[in-house]
């Protein structure tokens, strides 16, 4: 059901890399695994968008404000975790 | 000397604390020894926090001998999966992407227990991600069960589950999407809880499907697992999905409060396919709960057999923008440390990243999630799984308008061998077929040990209403007294 260069595209979007092997296999379990999930497709349901909205978003409010919990150190803690850094900005390869 | 302490419940060993029978650090190290001597074998540890577990017990000493009081699960042993921050500790979700980082606060229930004078005796294996259900997938080498070591604990709390099982920990930490809890503590014999959704929070739980993630608790009996869930439940500011649970007193502690519960068994659960042990040792409790007084009924959740296939959009769907942020920039194992790969842009950054750090499981499941997500697909897949999500719901309102809580296997099979269920994919998630529900509906559930089936555990499920864990405690303690008086 999925070929090689469907697994190639999708690989993509989730940005990892495999190798032609790989490709292969994955093609292999995918489809089996999809084969299996399809059967959602059969299943009538009169299920409006509403009804998914209501069930599922909830929006939660908090003030406007501050929060100072152990804010001291956090900040440098956290860039201190990225991998490459200059000053006190996490750094990256440029991006446009 | 050398007293075993490993059989205690917690309110045992909380008795022998306060009336000085032993100290914090005496029953810290006995499990610290226990650790030591069994893990090489079982490894359910991915490390052992061996000073902050005697830092903890000290503290708790010092309170003791001042003659303050202490609370119930101070100063009590126990393990944290890897997956739940333990700030200043090391959190690596099982995975070689976080094998360096460094948790830089600490889980909200972790923060709770640490609150109530925790002992954390270190953090515990788990497929890698918490996606699997035999703790093979982890990164780190799987773990064993202690029942049979050439079988697995499950997963993908195997850990966790494994060191109550083992006698390392008094309880322990786990978290469910599909199963992660009840599954493991099937296979290995002992109590694990799925909470109803959103009554823990999840602030500081490694995220792999938000919207089915939770943090549960595992222990020997249902009353240590119901002390434990007291200490960490709760609404959280800090993550939005919490909510505020009250339990009803209605069915909380004592045998007698069964004889007034309707049990539904739904048809659905009882199939060709369940291992013949399994369903001898369920339907032998089941006789044994009507015997004393408990009205059983069968039921109809029609919708059951569309739950693994939701299960199976709905969490890579999650996964696939959860694990987004492992891109090499912020935090974690980078493609860009590795000097000898021509990383060329940003691209490359995410693309070499994500290459050598992430295990098979996880690549799969983030391409399904792509896949069931991406342009001509969204409508068939995740959006019929989200409309099939909210019919499994109905299944589940329906059926608690007429009685109190069903009773189900929690597993088709007792614990399988090693590599068994690896070659296929699918053939590993059909394990966790009776468990996925519960996670869909956000519904609580338990599984408490009921027997045994050519020696191995086997496990029952009680599933109950939302926010009605007291019920399921309830029934939990009589199944338990059935079993120790069989």
């Amino acid at each position: 059901m999925l070929l090689k260069s469907d697994i190639q595209r999708i690989a993509d979007l989730s940005r990892i890399r495999l190798t032609e092997k790989e490709a292969e296999d994955f093609a292999n379990n995918l489809s089996s695994i999809l084969g299996y999930i399809s059967q959602l497709k059969k299943v009538e349901s009169d299920v409006s968008d509403g009804q998914l909205r209501e069930s599922d978003i909830n929006n939660v409010w908090r003030e406007d404000e501050n929060d100072i919990r152990e804010l001291d150190n956090m900040g440098k803690n956290l860039i201190n975790m990225a991998p490459e850094r200059q000053g006190g900005y996490v750094k990256v390869k440029k991006v446009l | 000397m050398g007293r075993d302490f490993s059989d205690l419940t917690i309110k045992e060993a909380h008795e022998l604390l306060i009336s000085k029978d032993v100290s914090c650090v005496e029953l810290t190290r006995h499990f610290l020894d226990i650790i030591q001597k069994t893990d090489k074998d079982i490894h359910a540890f991915l490390e052992v926090t061996e000073d902050l577990a005697l830092t903890q017990a000290k503290i708790v000493d010092e309170k003791i001998n001042k003659g303050e009081e202490i609370g119930v699960l101070e100063g009590i042993p126990c393990a944290i999966k890897d997956n739940i921050l333990v700030k200043d500790r090391k959190c690596t979700a099982g995975s070689r992407i976080l094998e360096n980082y460094i948790a830089p606060y600490d889980a909200t229930a972790v923060k709770k227990l640490r609150d109530a004078g925790v002992v954390i005796l270190g953090k515990t294996n788990l497929d890698e991600f918490a996606m699997g259900s035999s703790t093979e997938n982890s990164a780190f080498g799987p773990t064993k069960n202690p029942r049979d070591l050439g079988r697995v604990p499950g997963g993908s709390s195997g850990g966790s589950i494994a060191a109550v099982a083992a006698g390392q920990c008094l309880y322990s930490l786990g978290s469910e999407t599909g199963g992660s809890v009840r599954q493991p503590a099937a296979f290995c014999g002992i109590v694990g809880l799925k909470p109803t959704y959103g009554s823990v929070s999840r602030h500081g739980l490694i995220a792999m499907a938000s919207s089915l993630d939770v943090i549960g608790p595992a222990a020997k009996t249902v009353e240590e697992v119901e002390s434990v869930f007291n200490a960490i439940k709760g609404k959280d500011k800090y993550d939005a999905t919490s909510i505020d649970h009250s339990i009803s007193p209605a069915l909380s502690g004592g045998k007698g409060g069964a004889a007034n519960l309707k049990v539904g068994i739904p048809k659905e659960y009882f199939i060709d396919g369940i291992e013949k042990g399994v369903e001898k040792c369920v339907r032998e409790m089941i006789d044994s709960l009507r015997s004393r007084g408990v009205e059983i009924k069968e039921v109809s959740l029609p919708y059951t057999k569309y739950a693994l296939p939701v299960y199976y959009i709905l969490m890579p769907a999650e996964v696939s923008a959860n694990l987004a942020r492992y891109d090499g920039i912020k935090y974690g194992q980078s493609g860009i440390m590795n000097h000898e790969l021509r990383i060329m842009n940003l691209l490359d950054v995410y693309f070499e990243t994500r290459k050598d750090y992430f295990g098979d499981e996880v690549r799969r499941r983030i391409m399904l999630g792509s896949y069931v997500l991406s342009e001509g697909h969204y409508d068939d897949y995740y959006k019929k799984a989200r409309k099939v999500r909210w019919l499994i719901k109905q299944d589940f309102q329906k059926v608690f308008d007429k009685i109190d809580l069903i009773i189900t296997p929690t597993t088709p099979t007792t614990a399988f061998k090693f590599r068994e269920k690896l070659k296929d994919p699918l053939q590993m998630y059909l394990s966790d077929i009776f468990t996925v529900s519960a996670n869909i509906a956000g519904i609580p559930a338990i599984s408490v040990p009921c027997g045994l089936a050519r020696g191995l555990p086997v496990g029952m499920q009680i599933m109950g209403p939302w926010m009605g864990e007291s019920k399921i405690f309830g029934l939990g303690r009589v199944i338990e007294h059935i079993t120790h008086n069989t």
